[in-house]
């Protein structure tokens, strides 16, 4: 009985002034930052980092949390991208609402692609994404419609625009718009992962067979994951293809952006809401600099790290660099 | 914001973070941080500063770039070898066989006869179609 009054009388989440004090620190330096005086090159670095820590969230909603390995996750964030700049060149829609619509199509096709294939299990699943990834970028190199190999391209408008998303004069709007987008995708995730269906998606993770003989639909739980995980995928991908004005298949729905996505959530701790920004602080500043320091082709050094880092990690500390942040800071206090 | 100086006040906040967040401050020896610390600026200065440094970290990066662009080459293969394991059943040694034969001859016969720039679909569209209706692939047991 006591136990129980206990459990009822503990707080929700982290209480403690300091690290609540911290976090909202944190975010006004985030805010504040561009005014220090940062060129543009820190500028891109910084949006780099916002928006690979929110695609590596969103492979962690699916694989750290709920526990299936998806291989091809970029095929999310090239269907976003080509959302807006499509939707935009062609209709001359904002990209404003095609972001929304590249998030409703993203979660259409996770719907249509999981109900088949997240039966699957293990190396089954991991394999069938790997290949339904490739097969966009496929499809989409040979598909007139959307231009085919060469790729669709947002055509400039002369100065700022709010309305159209094309800022030219400064990286500014587009530091503020990631920001907003990296702090409301991190506090879903963090709501989710505190969350009843957050609970059931660990319990599916853990063990199918259990969480079944309790009553969880576990099919159904993979299904709402991986929807929720192409949501998030498909907004960066259209603010991608705003970022840069022009998409081309070889470029949105790479390969290579489902397994960076991997690296860093792995490197930064799988399963844990907080590792994707650790991941990508470290990794992504790796690659710009060295592809500054050994130029234009980038070089290998960034791989040869990479490698090098993430052996390390799955050596010494499986469960990722947030685990040398000590407990109490992460979950919520235990009160005794 | 590209002066030295803010490096180094990068350096001492990291460090200082890392003695806030430590659980157990009197197990830090001060010797061990600073002979790592010199260690790194040894490397740094090394690579970014000696001409020997600089040769052997691009030819290092070379190299590995060399290495990658024949492993390219060879992951198109690596990647139907993959399939066709998992196509026959993992485990299963007749599957790998059958497997292999049936994505040789869809490849081949599926570019000569409808449209050869759709070739590797072909042989997708053959896994996924046989793991939805058999997920342990053809002769699987698990």
């Amino acid at each position: 009985m006591d136990k129980l009054l206990i459990a009822k009388s503990e707080p929700l989440w982290n209480t403690d002034k300091r690290i609540i004090s911290l976090i909202g620190g944190l975010i006004v330096l985030l805010f504040a930052l561009p005014h220090f005086g940062l060129n543009s090159f820190y500028l891109h670095l910084m949006i780099m980092i916002f928006m690979h820590a929110v695609m590596a969230q969103s492979w962690n909603v699916i694989a750290g949390f709920s526990g299936q390995i998806s291989l091809g996750h970029g095929a999310f964030f090239g269907i976003g991208a080509y959302a807006t700049s499509f939707l935009y060149v062609q209709y001359g829609i904002s990209p404003w609402i095609s972001i929304f619509l590249g998030m409703i199509v993203s979660g259409i096709a996770a719907i249509l692609i999981g109900i088949p294939m997240l039966r699957l299990s293990g190396h089954y699943f991991a394999i069938a994404t790997l290949l339904i990834g490739i097969s966009f970028q496929i499809i989409f190199q040979r598909w007139e419609w959307v231009g085919a190999a060469s790729g669709v391209w947002v055509p400039m408008t002369s100065g700022d625009s709010w309305l159209a998303l094309q800022f030219h004069s400064s990286k500014m709007p587009y530091y503020y718009i990631f920001l907003v987008f990296f702090i409301i995708t991190f506090f879903l995730v963090w709501l989710l992962s505190r969350s009843k269906l957050g609970y059931r998606l660990r319990a599916v993770r853990d063990d199918p067979q259990a969480a079944l003989s309790l009553c969880i639909n576990v099919s159904n739980y993979k299904i709402i994951a991986y929807v929720i995980s192409a949501m998030i995928m498909a907004p960066m991908g259209s603010l991608f293809a705003q970022y840069i004005l022009i998409i081309d298949p070889d470029r949105v729905f790479n390969i290579e952006i489902s397994i960076i996505v991997l690296l860093i959530t792995v490197l930064g701790g799988i399963g844990n809401v907080w590792g994707p920004i650790v991941g990508a602080a470290i990794l992504i500043p790796i690659s710009e600099y060295s592809r500054i320091y050994l130029g234009g082709t980038g070089g290998a050094v960034d791989l040869i790290l990479y490698g090098l880092i993430l052996m390390l990690i799955c050596i010494f500390r499986p469960e990722g660099l947030i685990s040398f942040f000590p407990k109490n800071i992460l979950e919520r206090k235990k009160q005794r | 914001m590209n002066h030295p100086a803010f490096g180094l006040i990068g350096v001492f906040l990291i460090l200082l973070m890392a003695w806030i967040f430590s659980e157990n401050k009197k197990a830090i020896s001060i010797r061990t941080v600073l002979v790592c610390f010199a260690l790194q600026v040894l490397i740094a200065v090394l690579v970014l500063y000696v001409p020997f440094g600089q040769n052997l970290l691009t030819g290092m990066s070379d190299l590995v770039i060399t290495l990658l662009s024949y492993a390219d080459v060879g992951i198109n293969f690596a990647l139907f070898a993959f399939v066709a394991v998992a196509l026959g059943g993992f485990g299963s040694i007749i599957g790998c066989l059958y497997a292999g034969i049936i994505i040789g001859l869809v490849e081949s016969l599926g570019g000569l006869l409808i449209d050869p720039s759709f070739k590797l679909l072909y042989v997708f569209a053959i896994y996924l179609l046989v793991v939805i209706f058999r997920p342990q692939g053809l002769f699987g047991r698990y």
